[in-house]
């Protein structure tokens, strides 16, 4: 409980409620604005940071396809254009680069599982022109064979039945494992010698067991087990350990070769799709004296502009740049906010003091000290500033998140936006204390005499 | 008690200088009932000010029981007023915010009294005054003379050596104005020094000593005029 002194404040602020609730909503636009720009920059700084040390941004990608990653659309619909192929064996241009740790090959792909709901797919209606093919004996030849298949494996206790799908994931080879430091949990990884089509092989990343798995069981439950695919029968021979990266909801298959796809029984994969090429280096440093490297060795082995080269570290240092560009304009424009809200709550402030400049006289007359008359007014600017904190963080939340999705950045820097209202808060309350502190040195004859 | 040296006070008012206070020097003692008087401009508020360490001299010393105390540190000043002078003014000067019981609280506070302490101690106050049936009304609810009773109380709070009483009848009516300068009177016969100024000629000759100001210069003290005569 505030002793008299204090009361007196006390009971001021909440006679003068209107006054005082301005000063805090003030604050709290300032303390908003500027806290979720000094966050902006801290995340956009420690997100450039973070990502710039994934493994992805010291790889180099070759590839056919002008965009790299575009992957997703059904082979079928993809029209074929070019006719360079790419295949495992262009990974022999790492040998002329010595600044290239790993070469692997990694294609986007798609496990399309069969599952119980199939047997209860009816045949498309006639009058659905998009998704109606022609009923002709095909179509049911292959519902047929796929019933029989499900029926099969049902018997199979080893063959699991997911209740979605599909499953999205990459087919790779070996030192891919290696460049991203990926490591097993549970089983192993395959090896160079799985690459020949005879076997399907697929190690799951940790979120991706989690999906297979019954409540309660052990994921080292699923080895051996095996996924039923449109194309494949694939066995989980490993669980590779949380990384916290984008690859733990994916699953890893071995790829295989056009040579030795064309005799396996899949053949999802055609000849014209294309192979990605991924070349990781130690040092981010080399990246670019590699690329030129490799366009020299690639330009020589297909011809010019047969390839396309992506540095996505290039690209990323880009958007970074360009995004600490747009969080510095923030922050300045935000911090210049708050000092105008600063400025303005202040010179309240003063005014809120020198209306009580005969109460200051007659405090010192009745045996305040100097420190007593500080301490008075400062903790009515503590009390102003904190509110204003306080609600400075609410109106910081929904501003960050707002100027982080426009930087196309994700999550809420929680920390962060606390740090930025605690800076602002200082600066506020650094100015608040100017007119306590000015307040405070007023002489208490001068005082008492001037309004007497 | 309080012993002044050739105490002078120059306002520096940029081109012009103004001396409010030239060369003063007197001395009280303790029990004492001083009235200080003297037309507008005469110096006799500064006086007071200076007495109560609420101004600063620009020349001569200021000895409080020996001690210099014009060189204390502000916070060693404040305790002092706090514990040793207790002030009353011409307004009042009660803090509206607070109630009555709340204003005679406020120097404990600042002597470090605990709360339930200080609030006997000011109720009791409140009591002697005749006020404990406005114990918990603010300043505006009560009379002039109610209010200047309250601020007597407050004088008293950490039973102070010093009352120094600035015009304390001057906003109030003469049937009121006289229940204050009987108060003051009756604490003067406990003993508690005052040091009161004022304008009224009847007034100052209730007090046991007259101090008189003129353009800043002390030109007469009633009593030392009394006491040559009784020699």
């Amino acid at each position: 409980m505030p002793n008299e002194q204090g009361k007196i404040i006390q009971r001021r602020f909440f006679s003068r409620f209107l006054e005082s609730g301005l000063l805090v909503l003030a604050v709290a636009l300032g303390v908003g604005a500027a806290s979720s720009g000094l966050s902006l920059l801290m995340y956009t700084r420690e997100y450039g940071k973070n990502m710039l040390s994934l493994p992805a941004y010291r790889e180099i990608i070759i590839s056919t396809h002008d965009n790299a990653e575009d992957m997703q659309t059904p082979v079928m619909e993809k029209p074929v254009q070019e006719n360079t192929v790419l295949t495992a064996s262009d990974l022999e241009a790492a040998e002329l680069v010595p600044s290239i740790a790993y070469a692997y090959v990694s294609n986007e792909s798609r496990l399309h599982f069969i599952n119980l709901n199939m047997l209860n797919m009816s045949a498309p209606a006639p009058e659905d022109e998009y998704s109606n093919p022609p009923q002709d004996n095909e179509f049911e030849e292959r519902r047929a064979a796929m019933e029989e298949n499900i029926k099969t494996a049902q018997e199979d206790p080893s063959i699991i039945f997911p209740d979605f799908e599909d499953l999205k994931g990459h087919e790779v080879t070996t030192q891919f494992f290696d460049a991203w430091e990926a490591e097993t949990a549970y089983g192993s990884l395959f090896t160079d010698s799985d690459l020949t089509g005879t076997e399907h092989l697929v190690v799951l990343g940790w979120d991706t067991a989690q999906l297979l798995l019954d409540e309660g069981d052990d994921p080292e439950s699923l080895l051996g087990k095996k996924l039923l695919s449109v194309d494949q029968l694939y066995t989980i021979v490993g669980i590779l350990e949380p990384s916290g990266q984008a690859y733990d909801g994916e699953y890893f298959s071995p790829y295989i070769d056009a040579a030795a796809r064309a005799g396996s029984t899949g053949g999802f994969r055609l000849r014209g799709m294309d192979t990605q090429l991924r070349f990781a280096v130690t040092d981010p440093g080399d990246l670019d004296s590699a690329a030129d490297q490799l366009q020299e060795w690639f330009s020589t082995r297909f011809g010019e502009n047969q390839i396309v080269i992506s540095n996505p570290r290039a690209e990323a240092e880009r958007l970074i740049t360009r995004n600490t560009g747009i969080s510095v304009l923030i922050l300045f424009l935000s911090l210049a906010g708050l000092f105008i809200a600063a400025v303005n709550v202040s010179n309240i402030l003063m005014s809120r003091a020198l209306r009580m400049k005969k109460n200051v006289g007659i405090l010192k007359a009745l045996g305040a000290s100097r420190q007593k008359i500080l301490g008075l007014f400062t903790s009515e600017a503590l009390t102003i500033t904190a509110g204003g904190a306080v609600l400075g963080i609410f109106t910081a939340i929904p501003l960050s998140n707002a100027m982080q999705n426009a930087l196309e950045l994700r999550n809420t820097s929680w920390g962060y936006i606390l740090i930025g209202v605690g800076l602002s808060w200082v600066l506020t309350m650094i100015f608040s204390v100017i007119p306590a502190w000015q307040t405070s040195k007023i002489e208490a004859a001068q005082a008492i005499k001037g309004e007497a | 008690m309080i012993n002044l040296k050739k105490i002078s006070k120059q306002y520096d008012l940029g081109e012009v200088k103004v001396n409010a206070l030239k060369d003063v020097s007197l001395s009280i003692e303790r029990g004492e009932y001083v009235a200080i008087m003297g037309p507008s401009g005469s110096g006799k508020s500064t006086l007071m000010h200076i007495l109560g360490i609420l101004d600063s001299a620009t020349g001569g010393e200021y000895l409080l029981e020996e001690y210099d105390i014009t060189r204390l540190p502000d916070r060693e000043q404040a305790r002092i007023r706090n514990k040793h002078f207790g002030f009353i003014f011409q307004s009042f000067n009660l803090f509206s915010e607070l109630s009555a019981l709340e204003n005679v609280m406020l120097p404990m506070s600042y002597a470090g009294i605990p709360f339930k302490e200080r609030k006997d101690r000011a109720a009791g106050l409140l009591r002697e005054v005749g006020l404990d049936h406005r114990m918990l009304h603010l300043p505006s609810m009560m009379s002039g003379g109610e209010q200047q009773r309250v601020a007597i109380a407050r004088a008293l709070s950490n039973d102070p050596d010093l009352i120094l009483a600035d015009e304390p009848t001057g906003n109030l009516p003469s049937d009121k104005g006289n229940e204050i300068m009987e108060m003051l009177e009756i604490l003067n016969d406990k003993g508690v020094t005052i040091v009161m100024v004022t304008h009224n000629p009847e007034q100052g000759k209730r007090a046991k000593r007259v101090l008189q100001l003129r353009d800043g210069v002390l030109y007469r003290d009633e009593r030392r005029l009394q006491e040559a005569i009784d020699a």
